[in-house]
């Protein structure tokens, strides 16, 4: 009876030896395994011929021998080995086993005339129970092995590190199509805000998988399987079919009713690189868009950056004829490399989105700080809208508000939601019409549309020459409280954010008179262009609150000259902000909301005497107005014939 | 009569191994040990014809188990089992009063070639 022989070559055991000590083993014995491919062997034989890939194979045998000399050492086949261990070893033994191979390896002992880069990719098995079968073992090995080949070769992965995530993957992929067939996966929407006005700016699609059991699963965990094994493509396709649906149903979040039917709300898609490779990927989806009667405009692209790290020509070319389309394109996670600079050079982009953890890193250092900032001056100056991606809490919100960036995603807002529940929270924050309700004054107290009526309260109304021909003036005589003021109705301010504007010409500096008053339930708003030490201020009050006085601080309007006053209040981000001729000039944070006003008085308040001087321009939005458009609302009314105030901005 | 050997090693592969190859060309294997203290204690219990003994082992090593052996049984055969390195231990097994060494992995022909030897 002849027993089994040892591998030929190299003296070391076989597969067949392995497997007979292993069906003779105790279940409970314990057992390491480590198995070991030699990167690029193929090339050796290719290069150098059969006997050198030999030579290479002993010499590697010979390491293995010396570096796990209480192993038993077997030859699998072809380039493949495994050593085996018994008993108590620890994890960091194995490892160093591992290192100590890798380096030899390295080091070409014993094969150094061959000048191919030879490495080994290793995989470990830790702590196998032997009640696994053989044919597990391999298998679970091999997954080790390929991960380590897969994250650069000349590396070893310790399998019980990558179980998990191996599992995970393997069950993700054997139901991914299923899962589609069955509509698991699902479409949320994340709103992006405008920073300053707290109206949407863009939605943006995020996908769930949510499955049987109950499990859901962000895009973060499917996605990059997906576009590993290129089930992406399908699932990019199936996601724009369910965004036309979308649009179509939904259009009026996102274009106006109007003749001018302006886009107000895009929706941003992530479209996969491999899309991009295809050059007719651009006809195919402009095809399935006409089929619904969706315009491109409406529809954002998202590339991450990671994508051109692998970029081709092919890719810029397909970007460029998605643009000709008439689809927006962004890039998202600028921050992760600066690859981003060349991207920025060569492609005109419509958006970039900063990565969310990235910058909650960098917001933490000052130097952090100051390289997010300069990245937004950056996209200004390109004209390149940049939007914060990922931001949950008020002060990063503000802080980046501050620095120019337009537009800010978040738990800060809103988390994704599911359709319905979407477009429920934004219809209250669309711009849909003008939101403006204008008083000329022009010897009636009626507003523009005839909607609201003011009524004097005092002895003799008295109309005078308004801020241009187009708009007249109150003249108020000044009084006791409440004394010869204008009512309007609250209506004039029916949103919790607002903007008000007016021209005033004080006569007399009163100090804590109000030019403008509101009485909320809860407190009051009132504008004093008097409030002692040089300063004006906008006063928001709690009633609630004894110390409740939040005030917005600027300079005073001085007497006998035209100043142009803004002030606006957001209730989502609780700040507010006054502007003195067009121009940014206070700013107070931590404001609380007040709801529901109930009374609205011109020209005094309550409290105090009456305010002495004149009143034009009044303007009212129910919502807020950017710094930009405030200051477009100020060269308005200096453009207008007839204009008597400052065209300067105060400051200068 | 088969010849007995007592076989001395902590790793199960190695046992199991050697055994088979004894087994199949006649050889009886009289007991296994897992270090050397066992080895020593077996030996007294069997006393077999050859004693195949590993050189590193936890508990007792190889080289204190053959003196130990040899102390109790100056007429003891032992030959040892050594990996790749270990040389100099190998030596001092040989001064010792082991017969002869082989060194891992083990061939079945030469492995049968030393313990036809010394036994027979």
């Amino acid at each position: 009876m002849i027993p089994i022989t040892n591998d030929y070559l190299t003296g070391l055991y076989t597969r067949q030896q392995m497997y007979m000590f292993y069906e003779k083993i105790s279940p409970n014995h314990k057992l390491h395994f480590m198995f070991m491919d030699v990167d690029n062997f193929k090339t050796v034989n290719d290069v150098y011929g059969h006997n050198t890939g030999d030579l290479l194979l002993k010499a590697v045998a010979k390491i293995l021998l010396e570096c796990a000399p209480d192993s038993q050492v077997v030859r699998l086949g072809g380039d493949e080995f495994v050593l085996v261990f018994e008993g108590n070893c620890t994890r960091e033994y194995l490892c160093g086993i591992a290192d100590s191979i890798q380096e030899k390896i390295r080091a070409k002992e014993g094969f150094s005339q061959i000048s191919t880069h030879i490495s080994a990719s290793i995989g470990i098995l830790y702590d196998e129970n032997s009640s696994s079968t053989m044919d597990e073992i391999l298998l679970k090995s091999d997954m080790a092995m390929y991960h380590a080949k897969n994250h650069g070769k000349g590396r070893y992965v310790v399998f019980n590190d990558i179980a998990d995530d191996v599992f995970r993957e393997i069950d993700m992929e054997k139901h991914q199509q299923e899962a589609l067939e069955n509509g698991e996966f699902k479409i949320y929407y994340l709103p992006i805000m405008r920073a300053q006005t707290s109206l949407i700016y863009l939605s943006q699609v995020r996908l769930f998988w949510e499955s049987g059991d109950g499990s859901k699963k962000p895009q973060s965990e499917f996605l990059p399987l997906f576009e590993k094994n290129g089930f992406v493509r399908q699932l990019n396709m199936w996601v724009f079919h369910q965004i036309c649906h979308h649009l179509q149903e939904n259009k009026k979040y996102f274009q106006t009713q109007d003749d001018e039917q302006k886009i107000i709300n895009q929706i941003s898609v992530r479209i996969s690189r491999l899309l991009l490779q295809d050059m007719d990927f651009p006809d195919r989806l402009k095809a399935m868009l006409d089929e619904h009667c969706i315009c491109p405009r409406l529809i954002e692209l998202e590339i991450n950056e990671t994508a051109f790290e692998r970029g081709s020509d092919i890719m810029y070319k397909t970007i460029q004829k998605l643009k000709n389309i008439g689809f927006a394109v962004s890039i998202v996670n600028l921050g992760t490399d600066f690859s981003s600079i060349r991207i920025l050079d060569k492609l005109l982009l419509d958006t970039i989105k900063f990565d969310a953890e990235y910058l909650n890193n960098a917001l933490k250092a000052a130097r952090g700080k100051q390289i997010v900032k300069t990245l937004l001056a950056l996209g200004r100056e390109l004209n390149i809208q940049v939007v914060a991606d990922g931001i949950s809490n008020k002060d990063d919100a503000r802080y980046l508000t501050g620095c120019g960036c337009n537009a800010i995603s978040g738990d800060y807002y809103s988390p994704p939601l599911p359709p319905d529940k979407y477009f429920d929270y934004i219809k209250d924050k669309i711009k849909t019409g003008a939101g403006e309700t204008s008083f000329r004054f022009q010897n009636n107290l009626y507003s523009d549309d005839k909607k609201l009526e003011g009524k004097y309260i005092g002895d003799k109304l008295e109309f005078a020459e308004g801020i241009s021909k187009n708009w007249g003036a109150i003249y108020f005589p000044g009084g006791n409280n409440a004394e010869n003021v204008i009512e309007i109705p609250s209506s004039l301010l029916p949103e919790e954010s607002y903007t008000i504007c007016m021209w005033l010409k004080p006569i007399e500096a009163n100090f804590w008179s109000s030019a403008f008053f509101g009485r909320y339930f809860g407190g009051f708003i009132s504008f004093v262009p008097h409030a002692g030490g040089g300063n004006a201020i906008f006063r928001i009050s709690e009633d609630a609150n004894v110390m409740g006085f939040h005030d917005v601080i600027t300079r005073q309007a001085l007497c006998d000259r035209w100043t142009f006053i803004c002030v606006s209040y957001n209730s989502i981000s609780q700040t507010s902000c006054t502007y003195i001729n067009g121009k940014k000039s206070g700013f107070q944070v931590d404001i609380p909301v007040l709801p529901a006003c109930k009374q609205i008085m011109l020209g005094g308040d309550i409290f105090q005497p009456s305010y002495h001087g004149y009143i034009s321009g009044l303007k009212c939005f129910d919502h807020v107005k950017s710094d930009s458009e405030i200051w477009e609302i100020y060269q308005q009314f200096c453009s207008e014939e007839g204009f008597v105030g400052e065209a300067e901005g105060f400051w200068e | 009569m088969a010849k007995n050997i007592l076989i001395v090693d902590d790793a199960a592969f190695m046992r199991m191994m050697i055994k088979d190859i004894l087994t199949k060309n006649g050889y009886n294997i009289a007991a296994e040990a897992e270090n050397g203290k066992i080895a020593v204690d077996k030996y007294n219990e069997v006393k077999p014809d050859l004693v195949l003994m590993d050189i590193t082992m936890p508990e007792m090593d190889g080289i204190q188990a053959l003196k130990a052996i040899k102390g109790n049984d100056p007429n003891a055969t032992v030959i040892m089992c050594s990996a790749m390195g270990q040389q100099a231990m190998v030596i001092e097994a040989i001064q010792s009063g082991a017969r002869d060494f082989i060194v891992k992995p083990f061939q079945a022909e030469r492995v049968l070639e030393a313990v036809k030897k010394v036994v027979g």
